[in-house]
């Protein structure tokens, strides 16, 4: 389970990003996605987010970003939602530019 | 990436998602040999399967690639094990092949420094040393090594050279498992499988954080709750982690004390007359240690014996041992005594990684048997393994210094016969002698050789014991007074070891080679090559097979079978011999087929039955014993010794022991007494030190710190401090400390109430940072029959880095 990151307090190393994925993920609620309303608003209010359907407790979604250290922010934020117990990959398609780690 | 594509692509990925969110409350089934028909279909963009390269989990993907390099992953929806979901490692495995600092060609040190040679040189320079010291020749490899990849190095070893040292990094991890599942059924590797998550009622996790190290299996189980199904996780550790947040009730214990809880489990289901009388009248013996030589084996006891023996382990005697309260310990009794509700026991390094490793998996098999907790659906005693092929490989190929290809070990006659008949080898071959393990190989190879240290040459292949062998400064750190030993290591990366390597390798990686891994359910998974690996960098297999070449145009005998041909030769339709261990020939024929048609037919002796190598292109992975169906079809098994699923039970007989070491169809339910950790903290090392792992890297991070967004999320090691300890000491968060141990020292940063939270008195440090080597620091100290280190427990003090060489702070216990 990806439950919510704690992170470290200690400096992060930022390196110079580039292009970017785009990933498919399902987002796990802990009931009923229905009665998350704030917590899918906050995911609508990020641009590069896309809500897709949803059934029971999952929600599908796109995030399309700029860069990956915003791909990753998105992500980090998304987990840390009130009442997401899980965040999932479906797919994720990248870039050659993306690829020299 | 031009916006139609782009558009098209996140139009892909809401249909990824938005197919894995439909279906009502399950997740969609999809036969493991349908294609995936809902990604993207582009010119030039192929998808193929694969097994993800991290965790023993064994998650399938799909791997979109285009102009030879991988442009995309998914899940693989076909996929019993994940059913198209992936975690954040798995989101990123693609990348893995794209570090800047690939090794791409074969390097040579020569006066201190590294130099580029030709393959034909390298290969040469390993068989000579093989040639004239075939005896002092050691092959340490992996539970990362793919099927074939360990099954060749197998047969070059035993077979060929009719040398035993030849160990695995799984040696480390797992070993304690193996011998647990030995000592109790007769045969090693779980009984149930993943849908146990499933169906469980109660999952109890023994020492392990599946939350972070098995994400997309303990989501099974929280995935379960969201949908409104109550399932109880009770998670036992000697620290908060992940696990503990989902926890709904957390047990915190001293070390060792596992196995204290297990036996007051046990004593209570005897106690409480609530064990399952019929279940061990019918299956079980009882079995405790000899008295002078303590075996697997064992010896039997009488019940009316166990029941002297357990009885002092009261809830009070056990709260005293662990630290767990007498009241948690009847909580736990009573759910064992309740056959009304499923119980699944989870493990990983806790129980294994632990000097009394074999005792404590033989305890908690023999809680679940003692109860009758076993064999139905949800009722499992369960090992997890952290590497892809720990199962596949080291286990069921036998990668070990002691074991044969099936089961077999090298100390049986009838055993090594099978293999030389297997392998069309002289009878005699194989040496009865088994071969050093890890930890005795390494003593041996950092050893000057005129002080005793045999092992001259050694082959390393896709591991870094240079960052995970316990007490680094004893087993590798130093190449003083060894300039006549001779390190070879295959690599995709530079890592602690490639640093004292005399000769560097440059390795394929995944699926720039074909393979095949067993993941943690028996489950055997196969892969095709989908791009070429960088430079110069070429299969593990191959490089064995070259060596093995090498040596036979030497004239070395065991380099020919009985015919006079080469161990490793592979003909064409016209009976051609194909020049295999010429790269340029290996993939003129599928090598990884040829050797695993071979391996199959060692596989049926234990009833590990493996099905045809086509099948497994055909499938995402098959659980074995795979058995051929009338119609010819391959039917996999789900639940070994339970007669219901089980092809090798007696019709009748319900559950079946069929490799019982008693030799009567029973499960053996052990005795051991409890017995304190090796090491103690005292006045001088006041604290615990546990080490493990984090969700963003994968064991010594040298693949995941190379991806950016997993190195930015973990960039560092620290040492996660108690904050009443961290006070009492004035630690400050983000601090610079050094741990030290009797053994060595480790510089690292403090992180106070992060992640995982210790108690007063412990301390914990991840290892996959090989900038701070914790290992150093680590105790050698080994299970006396599984030989695997204990990394969980030693003792330690923390020393404020401004006073490190004065008198170290003194933690209050």
């Amino acid at each position: 389970m990806l439950a919510k990151p704690q992170f470290p307090t200690m400096p992060l190393l930022f390196t110079k990003a580039s292009a970017v994925p785009i990933s498919g993920l399902v987002v796990t609620f802990q009931s009923a996605v229905t009665e998350h309303a704030e917590a899918v608003e906050a995911l609508r209010m990020i641009p590069e987010i896309d809500i897709g359907e949803s059934a029971g407790s999952k929600l599908a979604i796109v995030i399309d970003t700029e860069t990956k250290r915003r791909d990753q922010e998105i992500w980090n934020a998304v987990q840390q939602l009130p009442g997401v117990i899980d965040l999932a990959l479906a797919m994720v398609a990248f870039d050659e530019d993306d690829q020299a780690n | 990436m031009d916006s139609e594509r782009r558009s098209f692509l996140k139009s892909a990925a809401m249909v990824a998602a938005g197919s894995m969110v439909v279906g009502g409350t399950s997740l969609p089934v999809v036969q493991a040999d349908e294609g995936v028909s809902d990604l993207p279909v582009l010119d030039g963009l192929s998808w193929n399967k694969a097994p993800c390269r991290f965790c023993g989990t064994g998650c399938h993907v799909q791997v979109g690639v285009e102009n030879g390099r991988i442009v995309a992953i998914a899940g693989d929806k076909a996929a019993d094990v994940n059913k198209g979901l992936l975690c954040v490692k798995g989101y990123h495995v693609g990348g893995i092949l794209y570090g800047k600092d690939r090794l791409t060609k074969p390097l040579l040190r020569k006066e201190g420094k590294l130099v580029e040679i030709k393959w034909d040189e390298a290969i040469e320079i390993i068989a000579k040393r093989i040639f004239d010291s075939p005896k002092t020749f050691a092959f340490y490899g992996s539970g990362q090594w793919t099927i074939p990849e360990g099954f060749a190095a197998q047969k070059f070893m035993k077979g060929g050279l009719g040398n035993n040292h030849i160990d695995p990094n799984a040696r480390l991890c797992m070993s304690s498992a193996v011998t647990g599942f030995l000592a109790t059924y007769g045969v090693d590797e779980p009984a149930g499988c993943y849908q146990d998550l499933d169906e469980c009622d109660v999952l109890i996790t023994w020492g392990n954080n599946p939350a972070e190290m098995h994400p997309v299996l303990f989501s099974r189980v929280t995935d379960r709750r969201s949908r409104g199904e109550t399932v109880r996780i009770i998670d036992i550790g000697t620290r908060r982690t992940r696990t503990t947040d989902a926890a709904t009730d957390y047990l915190e214990m001293k070390p060792h004390g596992d196995v204290a809880i297990s036996l007051g489990i046990m004593h209570l289901l005897i106690a409480n007359d609530n064990y399952d009388k019929s279940f061990v009248a019918k299956h079980c013996n009882f079995r405790g240690a000899e008295a002078d030589t303590p075996t697997l084996q064992g010896e039997a006891i009488s019940e009316e014996e166990f029941r002297k023996r357990i009885a002092k382990y009261t809830p009070e005697h056990v709260e005293e041992l662990s630290g767990v309260p007498a009241e948690k310990i009847r909580m736990l009794g009573e759910l064992f005594g309740n056959r009304d509700i499923r119980i699944t026991s989870l493990w990983c390094m806790g129980m294994n990684q632990h000097t009394m490793g074999t005792a404590i998996n033989s305890l908690v098999h023999g809680v679940h048997l003692l109860s009758g907790h076993f064999g139905r659906p949800g009722d499992a005693p369960t090992s997890l393994t952290g590497q892809p092929s720990a199962c596949g490989t080291v286990r069921e190929v036998g990668t070990l210094a002691h074991a044969l290809p099936g089961g077999r070990v090298v100390t049986k006659p009838d055993h090594r016969q099978h293999c030389e008949e297997f392998w069309n080898l002289r009878a005699g071959s194989i040496n009865e002698v088994p071969g050093y393990h890890t930890v005795q190989m390494f003593e041996h190879f950092t050893k000057p050789t005129a002080e005793g240290g045999d092992i001259t040459t050694m082959l390393v292949q896709v591991t870094n014991p240079g960052q995970t062998l316990p007490n680094l400064n004893a087993l590798f750190n130093s190449k003083k007074g060894l300039e006549d030993k001779f390190l070879i290591v295959s690599e995709v990366y530079p890592t602690a070891t490639t640093q004292l390597a005399d000769l560097i390798l440059p390795a394929a990686l995944w699926v720039e080679k074909n393979g095949m891994f067993g993941n943690s359910e028996r489950r055997t998974q196969q892969w095709f090559k989908m791009v070429d690996p960088p430079g110069e960098a070429r299969d593990d297999c191959w490089m064995t097979i070259a060596i093995a070449h090498k040596l036979f145009e030497m004239g070395h005998e065991g380099m020919k079978d009985k015919n006079g041909e080469f161990i490793f030769a592979i003909k064409d339709a016209d009976g051609k011999e194909i020049p295999i261990w010429q790269f340029e020939h290996y993939y003129d024929t599928n090598v990884d087929k040829h050797l695993f048609e071979e391996y199959r037919l060692f596989s049926t002796m234990k009833h590990k039955n493996l099905a045809p190598y086509d099948e497994y292109v055909k499938a995402r992975g098959l659980r074995w014993p795979v058995v051929q169906q009338d119609d010819g079809s391959w039917r996999e098994t789900r639940y070994r010794f339970s007669e219901f699923d089980d092809p090798f039970v007696t019709k009748g007989q319900e559950f079946e022991f069929y490799h019982s070491s008693s030799n009567d169809g029973r499960a053996q339910i052990w005795f051991h007494e409890y017995a304190p950790p090796p090491e103690i903290p005292d006045k001088d090392y006041p604290l615990w030190l546990c080490t493990g792992r984090v969700l963003e890297h994968w064991h010594t991070g040298t693949l995941t710190r190379r991806l950016s967004p997993l190195n930015r999320a973990m960039p560092t090691a620290y040492v996660e401090m108690n904050s009443e300890d961290a006070k009492a000491a004035n630690i400050r968060q983000g601090e610079k400390v050094v741990i030290e141990s009797r053994r060595g020292t480790c510089e690292l940063p403090v992180w106070i109430d992060g992640r995982g939270r210790p108690p007063r008195g412990t301390v914990f440090v991840p290892f996959f940072d090989e900038t701070k080597l914790i290992n150093n620091c680590t105790l050698e100290a080994h299970d006396p029959f599984s030989k695997q280190p204990d990394y969980k427990k030693c003792a330690v003090r923390v020393v404020k880095k401004t006073e490190v060489k004065k008198t170290p702070v003194k933690v209050p216990s």
